[in-house]
């Protein structure tokens, strides 16, 4: 069995059978990041010895004839910022390396672990979430294991890298603009951005409060789903978490697409991108037999909407630091902050004002759509350090614009499933799935579709491609 | 409207004294940069023009 390749679900049962042991899966993986993540540099901490008792612990109460939970023995990883237990929470930066260690596991760390799931590490990210590439100056650049000279996107892009090696087939990451899916549409993966509040955020580092979600990335939908099903629900320990009862996806993630009315996004959708993305996209949505296209008004203008009030809400929450040692930030984020604090207040304002605008059209997009096929990024990962390039004829940032089909939707807190599009040669690309406010279900009933039909999978990068980038990773 | 790029350093300088936030002279032009792209999303988003009554709330709910 190669473990490597098994979705958590299937490592899950695979313990939980008895035909292997959590010690057994937990043994291999660390070994695999042992051997791989100097190529790649996902992780910035790797827990081996908590990890392994973790899993001498779940075999233990196997053997006692207990269930350890529906993820038993599986490894998983989180982007960190994430609070994790003895370990100090560093969000990518210098700064926070002097905080002592979190006393206690981020709430969605702790539904993982409750459900049997072994810690095993720490996962590398843009500083404080700032960022599409996982440029990171204090902790090395993270490279994407399709081709190593190339970014696995950001700000997750641990996660996505880490996922898409198959060094772990869980992990978490954030994402405020789409920090979550442009990683998994650049490594090849799954990734959910729920429903703004929808699973608890406590014990993160916040980036800018009112656009951050937390969300789950997997090489399968079933685990997206377990892992949803896991960690959503009402949380008193994060203010914006929406009280509501809890909704499991699991058990309907089989049942077809009979019913639901979807649409292909136009307008904002088919422009700003290179000719493979606008195809694939169009290529899921042939593939539901999507009936219309939707342009929702003003699209565009969330890009520069969502820029205002992540850099103002940002600024204001490193405002101390930034007047006491803002030399101590990463060069890659600092003048951003720098200037952020400088916005004035009308200007912020008015970007809220027009959230709430745009969030009217949406809503109404979808009392006639319940799911919406649009590009995930752009194009596919860049090389490392590209600052400019020309798409669709326009000069634009490289980095900035992998979030330009995703900021419509983080900006409004709707759930968007980013999937990866199966080819087999090339670099990977994914396409978002979106719908209205906890509709996560509708999203993953449509990826399972997908999936069992091989329009959309995973793949495992191939060996060689990291040998390549051996020992050039910082 | 594009302002005047001399306005907008001036606008950095006093800003940032009023603040209290210090900028590194190594700093201050790509701070400066950076006010002057966050300031033309900003137009980007004016130029829209909204409702009077139209509101955001201080909690976002999506």
């Amino acid at each position: 069995m190669s473990e490597a390749t098994l979705d958590a679900t299937a490592i899950a049962a695979a313990v939980r059978a008895r035909d292997t042991t959590a010690t057994a899966i937990a043994t291999a993986c660390l070994d695999r990041i042992a051997a791989t993540d100097p190529a790649l540099n996902c992780f910035t901490a790797v827990l081996r010895d908590a990890a392994l008792a973790d899993a001498r612990r779940i075999d233990e109460r196997l053997a006692r004839g207990e269930d350890p939970g529906p993820l038993a023995g599986v490894p998983f990883a989180v982007k960190n910022l994430y609070d994790v237990r003895g370990l100090t929470t560093l969000a990518g930066s210098k700064i926070n390396a002097e905080r002592p260690a979190a006393v206690r596991d981020a709430a969605a760390v702790r539904a993982l672990r409750d459900a049997g799931a072994i810690l095993v590490g720490a996962l590398n990210m843009d500083e404080y979430a700032y960022g599409f590439t996982t440029e990171n100056t204090h902790y090395g650049v993270t490279r994407n294991p399709h081709d190593t000279t190339r970014t696995p996107g950001g700000s997750s892009g641990g996660s996505g890298a880490a996922v898409a090696a198959g060094l772990v087939p869980l992990a978490l990451g954030s994402d405020t603009n789409g920090s979550i899916r442009v990683p998994a549409s650049l490594c090849g993966v799954f990734g959910l951005k729920p429903t703004y509040g929808r699973i608890s955020r406590g014990g993160t580092e916040l980036f800018c409060p009112s656009l951050d979600h937390v969300g789950p990335l997997a090489r399968s939908t079933r685990d997206l789903a377990l892992a949803f099903d896991l960690m959503h629900g009402h949380d008193a320990g994060d203010p914006i978490s929406i009280d509501r009862a809890r909704e499991p996806v699991l058990p309907r993630i089989g049942a077809g697409i009979d019913g639901l009315r979807i649409a292909a996004g136009a307008g904002h959708f088919k422009r700003g991108g290179e000719r493979q993305a606008l195809d694939d996209a169009a290529t899921v949505a042939a593939a539901l037999g999507a009936a219309r296209e939707v342009d929702i008004p003003e699209c565009a203008r969330t890009v520069p909407a969502s820029s205002v009030i992540t850099a103002v809400e940002s600024s204001a929450l490193r405002l101390p630091d930034l007047r006491r040692r803002a030399k101590d930030f990463d060069p890659m984020t600092r003048e951003r902050f720098l200037a952020g604090a400088l916005v004035p207040g009308v200007a912020y304002q008015q970007a809220q004002r027009f959230r709430r605008w745009f969030q009217q059209r949406v809503r109404e997009v979808f009392e006639e759509v319940d799911v919406l096929v649009v590009p995930a990024t752009p194009y596919v990962a860049p090389v490392i350090g590209t600052a400019r390039t020309v798409v669709d004829g326009v000069d634009v940032f490289a980095r900035g614009h992998l979030g330009h089909y995703t900021r419509p939707f983080s900006f409004i807190g709707v759930p968007s499933l980013c999937v990866p599009v199966a080819r087999a040669t090339g670099l990977p690309l994914g396409v978002q799935l979106v719908a209205a406010p906890c509709r996560e279900g509708d999203l993953l009933r449509v990826a399972a579709w997908l999936e069992a039909r091989g329009v959309i999978a995973a793949r495992i990068p191939t060996v060689p491609a990291m040998e390549a980038g051996k020992g050039s990773s910082r | 409207m594009t302002p005047d790029p001399t306005a907008l350093e001036a606008y950095v300088d006093v800003t940032a004294q009023t603040l209290g936030l210090p900028i590194d002279p190594a700093s201050r032009a790509l701070v400066i940069q950076n006010l002057a792209g966050l300031m033309q999303a900003a137009r980007i988003v004016a130029e829209f023009e909204l409702p009077a009554a139209l509101e955001a709330a201080p909690v976002f709910r999506p």
